[in-house]
């Protein structure tokens, strides 16, 4: 018998838990030489604003050890241009799509939200209250339980589809701010944004991001965001959806068992395009080796 | 629709330094070499942790049978690696990628800096290949003569002029100041290397009306226009832009990135 890989964020049916994160995929197309779209969980496309944002200024990407720093400040061509431009071409791909938002304001989400409520290719919704590199907005509402409870409800009052909320990682208490989304009505949780860091050049003593900090990711965040899938995932009932690090069916299988429902892959796909692809075929392997009839047996099995 | 970019595992067929700390890694890459057009550049992966991200390098010339050749400073330990590496390993390419120069017109003028002679080689064999008539003149610019690179491999194809900061080869002076000396219509101007060499290049050129392509270099993590990471702003008096080196460039029309 076929292994079973399908997942479930509410009422939501994933052909399979392999997703490519926010900002490491563009729009898919960018990676169609390397990946069948169609193959995957889903994916999630670049951040969308309202209107369309340049982003910061160069030097905005820095590697460190084992993992990079970003600082690109959600640069995006806005709403219109997704909705004219893109979701034809992502209609044409049958994969399914995950639409990351962003907004300076509370209204912004729900505007956003509410515009893509009819677009079919759409299945879900993420909502970016995490992002580190932007001076307002993003991070300031993934910060204050109150604010991310706001900016929940304004999405979730604005779309019928499923509502995934990414929290950031830069918090005292990730769990307080997992339970406030999860009360106002979220799907599921994707965690974890990158880390705010920073890198120094010694000689010019000038940062290396003109930024100044920016977001780290790689391999070098995977334990801390194994960390908080156990935490959030014994804080809550949603679903969750592991980020951080991944590039191998070992590290898929390790948020799984932390309590995560899904996985999404990142920096990953800037050092081999085709690797999300690679991992559902290695995550079929692993099912089958361990004799496990489903993915979902998975999710939570820590033992301890 | 035929793949434009493609990853390969290429096996080492040379790897020697040319120049102090500058070395020459000739690989075997066939499909890529096949793709690949003047100004283009690859992403190569080392395989480990550290590094982590792939790193562009502008592919330096493209032989028959497939090979496809690197010229490369050794300045971090990526580069070091890249140097103790002995023929017959095997490296990851993706490529080609970006957009590379457009060559126009029948008088060129290739201006390298240092290591940005490297893409001019490909740049000055196609040029070549499109016949006798095409007239091309290299001028070579670095602060001593270690940093002239493969200068004799530009001679076959015409007039080839060098400029050291220091005077020990050729003349004693900028690259720029060759550029400056030289006339004529209907020129066309292909330069790489550091960006002041670049922006006297290009103002070298406004002045005498010459079109400027220039091939800029930037930190980037994915090299096929996912990250964002590489932007570089565009000439606009309005409003605030940005290209991307890897997807945009890394060859701009001189015009479009500086007033």
């Amino acid at each position: 018998m076929a292994v079973d890989l399908t997942v479930n964020i509410g009422a939501w049916q994933l052909a399979n838990p392999i997703m490519t994160a926010s900002g490491t995929f563009g729009y898919g197309e960018e990676f169609s030489d390397f990946v069948e779209l169609d193959k995957l969980g889903a994916i999630v496309v670049k951040g969308i604003s309202v209107e369309p944002r340049s982003g910061n200024p160069p030097p905005r990407v820095v590697e460190t050890a084992c993992g990079m720093l970003n600082a690109i400040g959600l640069e995006n061509k806005g709403l219109a241009h997704f909705i004219d431009q893109k979701i034809p071409m992502l209609a044409q791909t049958g994969a399914a799509v995950v639409a990351n938002i962003l907004g300076d304001q509370v209204a912004d989400y729900g505007e956003i939200s509410g515009a893509l409520d009819e677009q079919e290719v759409i299945r879900a919704i993420e909502v970016n209250i995490s992002c580190p590199n932007v001076k307002k907005g993003g991070v300031a509402f993934g910060t204050q339980p109150a604010m991310a409870a706001k900016v929940t409800r304004a999405v979730r009052r604005a779309t019928s589809k499923p509502v995934i909320v990414k929290l950031s990682p830069n918090v005292t208490d990730i769990t307080e701010i997992a339970r406030a989304v999860a009360h106002e009505g979220a799907d599921g949780l994707s965690l974890i944004n990158t880390l705010l860091g920073m890198a120094i050049d010694a000689r010019s003593r000038r940062p290396k991001l003109a930024n100044v900090v920016g977001g780290l990711s790689g391999p070098a965040i995977k334990p801390v965001a194994l960390r908080m899938v156990y935490q959030v995932a014994q804080a809550t009932d949603l679903p969750i959806i592991g980020i951080g690090g991944i590039s191998t069916a070992s590290d898929v299988v390790e948020f799984l068992i932390a309590g995560a429902s899904a996985v999404q892959v990142g920096t990953a796909n800037f050092i081999n395009p085709g690797v999300s692809g690679q991992l559902v075929d290695e995550l079929r392997n692993f099912l089958e080796q361990e004799g496990l009839d489903s993915v979902r047996e998975l999710t939570g099995s820590l033992i301890t | 629709m035929p793949k434009t970019q493609i990853i390969e595992i290429a096996s080492i067929l040379a790897n020697d330094e040319v120049a102090p700390a500058t070395w020459r890694m000739v690989l075997s890459s066939p499909e890529i070499a096949g793709l690949a057009q003047p100004g283009q550049f690859v992403m190569v992966d080392l395989g480990g942790l550290d590094p982590l991200l792939r790193r562009p390098f502008s592919i330096h010339r493209c032989q028959d049978g497939g090979s496809l050749s690197l010229l490369y400073k050794v300045v971090g330990h990526g580069t070091g690696q890249m140097a103790a590496l002995e023929p017959g390993r095997t490296l990851s390419l993706l490529g080609p990628l970006g957009h590379g120069f457009e060559i126009k017109g029948k008088s060129h003028i290739l201006v390298g800096g240092g290591l940005g002679t490297a893409p001019l080689l490909m740049l000055a064999e196609t040029m070549a290949c499109l016949g006798k008539d095409q007239n091309i003149t290299t001028l070579l610019g670095g602060r001593t003569a270690g940093e002239i690179l493969v200068s004799e491999e530009f001679a076959p194809f015409g007039q080839v002029k060098k400029a050291t900061d220091d005077g020990s080869l050729g003349h004693h002076g900028l690259v720029t100041s060759l550029l400056n000396d030289l006339s004529g219509p209907d020129q066309q101007v292909y330069s790489c290397g550091p960006e002041p060499m670049l922006r006297a290049v290009a103002r070298i050129c406004r002045e005498k009306g010459w079109p400027c392509q220039v091939s800029l270099e930037s930190h980037m993590a994915c090299g096929m226009g996912a990250c964002l990471g590489c932007a570089v702003e565009h000439a606009s008096l309005t409003e605030k832009k940005y290209a991307h080196v890897c997807k945009d460039g890394p060859v701009f029309e001189a015009g479009a990135i500086w007033l």
